[in-house]
């Protein structure tokens, strides 16, 4: 695994206001290639706000936010996407198309390359579908299919920033594990970083190597993710007494 | 690619009872369909009229002097105004459908068919029938362009990213509320006759247009469609919303902006000269994603096709109800298109999210 020497993406006192609501407030993380960041908080904690800064959707900012040693403004539209995939939480379509054509516009500009697309898919366990129609699949089935978009859009490109917009919100506890495993190997074989948003500290648990906890727009703790989530910051992140329980999870 | 080693059953269930694969025509032999009815209509349009022509003397080259005058002076710049109008129209209608990433979207949307409308009404009372009025209808066309450009940029330097497709949309509503104001008070003050002149227009014709203006037609159409084609990927990717199109390269701005530039444009020449021949660019761009798939690379062309298929045909179809009076086209192209639309909609073929 390569490691750069100045982490893949780096966050400095990054800050979003819209009008006079501050959205986010003074954020200090980074995320190096092969890491996993989980963001936990409530919601309208600002998970979402804060992919969508990372993703280089927010003009105005303060604060630095860094790609690969440059700030993230200075990366053109076409750079970013062979290195930085963006999974929505909705990812609905405007027009019926075949799942394999939905896939094929990760890369929209490259004419389709069926072998990487059936690959993609497979890695997704959605082969089967690449015939049907994205609009009549479940919302988990959609889910992974888009997971299976953001492979093929980043191919075995190093050193890539995948971010993800509650990936596991519409799955059932099979399909949740699948999709932490797959994000789990790609970040390891693939040297990715990848950061997602949860509810679900069990989610984050499971996966990440690092958490950053929000609430109401602020860190209220980061770092490994075993130190960072703890009764305590998650009582505080979600106003609310937390106490760690027993609970089901699926496993292999 | 790495894959996830936990088991999961992977189809899911009803896959088989229910047919959810994408139906559609192989796009050469779509093409090969609308082109091979296009060139039937074309033939029956250059034959039918109040004085016919043969089509096998056509063939054989035993035409009179009287015939050639008929069919060059009249029925084939007649034909290509049809062919460049309602092509301009379809590839309008398309390109701004998956600008908006809505089915419904069509050129009458952004307001420039009502605004030529309103220029060529005051141009009409103001100045009199006759070239006047396509001045008219372009400088309307115009101004409403320009408008909407100008929010086309604005909305290009706004910080917010979904705000500015329906900022387009929401002036677009604007100009057909006030262009339709606009033409109220004008048909107050005007007599019959330019009312007559004037309703007839809008109601779209692609009679007695001279060789300049066919031609002018025709280069706008033309270009229209290149410049589409060139930005076909990026309007694909837009049907995976505006977020995450831009994740995958697309520049929203510079595709909002050139679609907003060439539709209008396109819509402005054809609405000036031919009227408001509307259904044209809601329909084709249905049909055209009934045949084949919703890419806009294939939706683009076989639309603009068929457009000018619709557009053909209902001008064979206007001189032959009741000759030698002309039916309006503009209502032919809406007799035709609704009860297509009806049935598409009811086939769920115009389904959206």
């Amino acid at each position: 695994m390569i490691v750069a020497r100045t982490p893949l993406l780096l966050v400095t006192n990054l800050g979003v206001a819209v009008r006079d609501r501050v959205l986010l407030r003074d954020l200090n993380f980074n995320v190096d290639a092969g890491e996993i960041l989980a963001l936990l908080g409530a919601n309208g904690a600002g998970k979402s706000t804060l992919i969508a800064a990372i993703a280089g959707e927010v003009a105005e900012h303060a604060g630095r936010i860094e790609f690969d040693g440059a700030p993230l403004a200075s990366h053109s539209l076409g750079q970013m996407a062979a290195r930085r995939a963006l999974n929505t939480a909705e990812p609905a379509v405007s027009f019926a198309m075949p799942v394999a054509e939905y896939v094929a516009l990760g890369r929209p500009f490259d004419s389709p390359n069926a072998a990487d697309i059936h690959d993609a898919l497979e890695a997704c366990h959605a082969r089967e579908w690449s015939e049907r129609d994205f609009a009549t699949l479940s919302s988990g089935e959609q889910m992974r299919v888009q997971l299976a978009r953001s492979l093929y859009q980043l191919g075995e490109t190093p050193n890539a920033l995948w971010l993800l917009d509650e990936p596991c919100a519409h799955l059932d506890l099979a399909q949740r594990s699948f999709v932490l495993t797959l994000l789990a190997n790609v970040a390891k074989s693939h040297g990715w970083a990848i950061v997602f948003s949860t509810h679900d500290p069990a989610e984050a648990l499971a996966i990440s190597d690092k958490a950053l906890l929000l609430r109401a727009g602020e860190s209220v703790g980061y770092g490994a993710t075993a130190e960072t989530i703890t009764e305590d910051t998650l009582s505080q992140c979600y106003g609310v007494d937390v106490t760690r329980a027993s609970a089901f999870v699926a496993t292999k | 690619m790495a894959a996830g080693s936990a088991p999961l059953p992977a189809s899911g269930e009803g896959a088989e009872d229910v047919d959810t694969n994408v139906k559609t025509l192989t796009f050469r032999s779509a093409i090969l369909t609308v082109v091979a009815a296009l060139a039937t209509v074309t033939l029956l349009s250059l034959a039918l009229g109040a004085y016919p022509i043969s089509i096998s003397k056509l063939f054989a080259g035993e035409l009179t002097a009287q015939d050639w005058s008929i069919l060059t002076g009249l029925r084939t710049p007649r034909v290509l105004a049809a062919c460049a109008g309602g092509a301009a129209f379809a590839l309008s209608g398309a390109a701004l459908q998956a600008l908006f990433r809505n089915p419904l979207a069509d050129p009458g949307l952004l307001g420039v068919p009502a605004a030529a409308g309103l220029g060529a009404a005051i141009a009409l009372i103001v100045v009199g029938a006759g070239a006047a009025l396509w001045i008219g209808a372009l400088g309307g066309a115009a101004i409403a362009t320009s408008a909407m450009l100008v929010a086309a940029r604005r909305g290009a330097h706004s910080a917010s990213l979904g705000g500015s497709t329906s900022t387009l949309l929401l002036l677009g509503i604007a100009i057909n509320a006030a262009c339709a104001a606009g033409l109220a008070m004008l048909t107050a003050l005007a007599s019959e006759g330019q009312l007559k002149t004037l309703s007839f227009w809008m109601l779209g014709s692609f009679a007695s247009l001279t060789w300049t203006q066919v031609l002018m037609m025709c280069a706008v159409a033309i270009v229209a469609a290149i410049a589409l084609q060139m930005n076909a990927n990026a309007l694909g990717a837009l049907a995976l919303g505006e977020r995450t199109a831009r994740s995958v390269g697309v520049d929203l701005r510079r595709v909002r902006f050139r679609v907003a530039v060439v539709t209008t444009a396109a819509v402005a020449v054809v609405t000036a000269f031919c009227g408001g021949v509307g259904f044209v660019g809601l329909a084709a761009p249905h049909l055209a994603r009934l045949m084949v798939d919703a890419s806009p690379r294939k939706v683009l062309p076989l639309a603009a096709l068929i457009g000018a298929l619709l557009c053909v045909l209902a001008d064979v179809i206007a001189r032959s109800i009741a000759p030698p009076t002309e039916l309006p086209v503009g209502a032919i192209t809406a007799i035709l298109g609704v009860p297509l639309l009806v049935m598409m909609v009811l086939r769920g073929g115009g389904r959206t999210q």
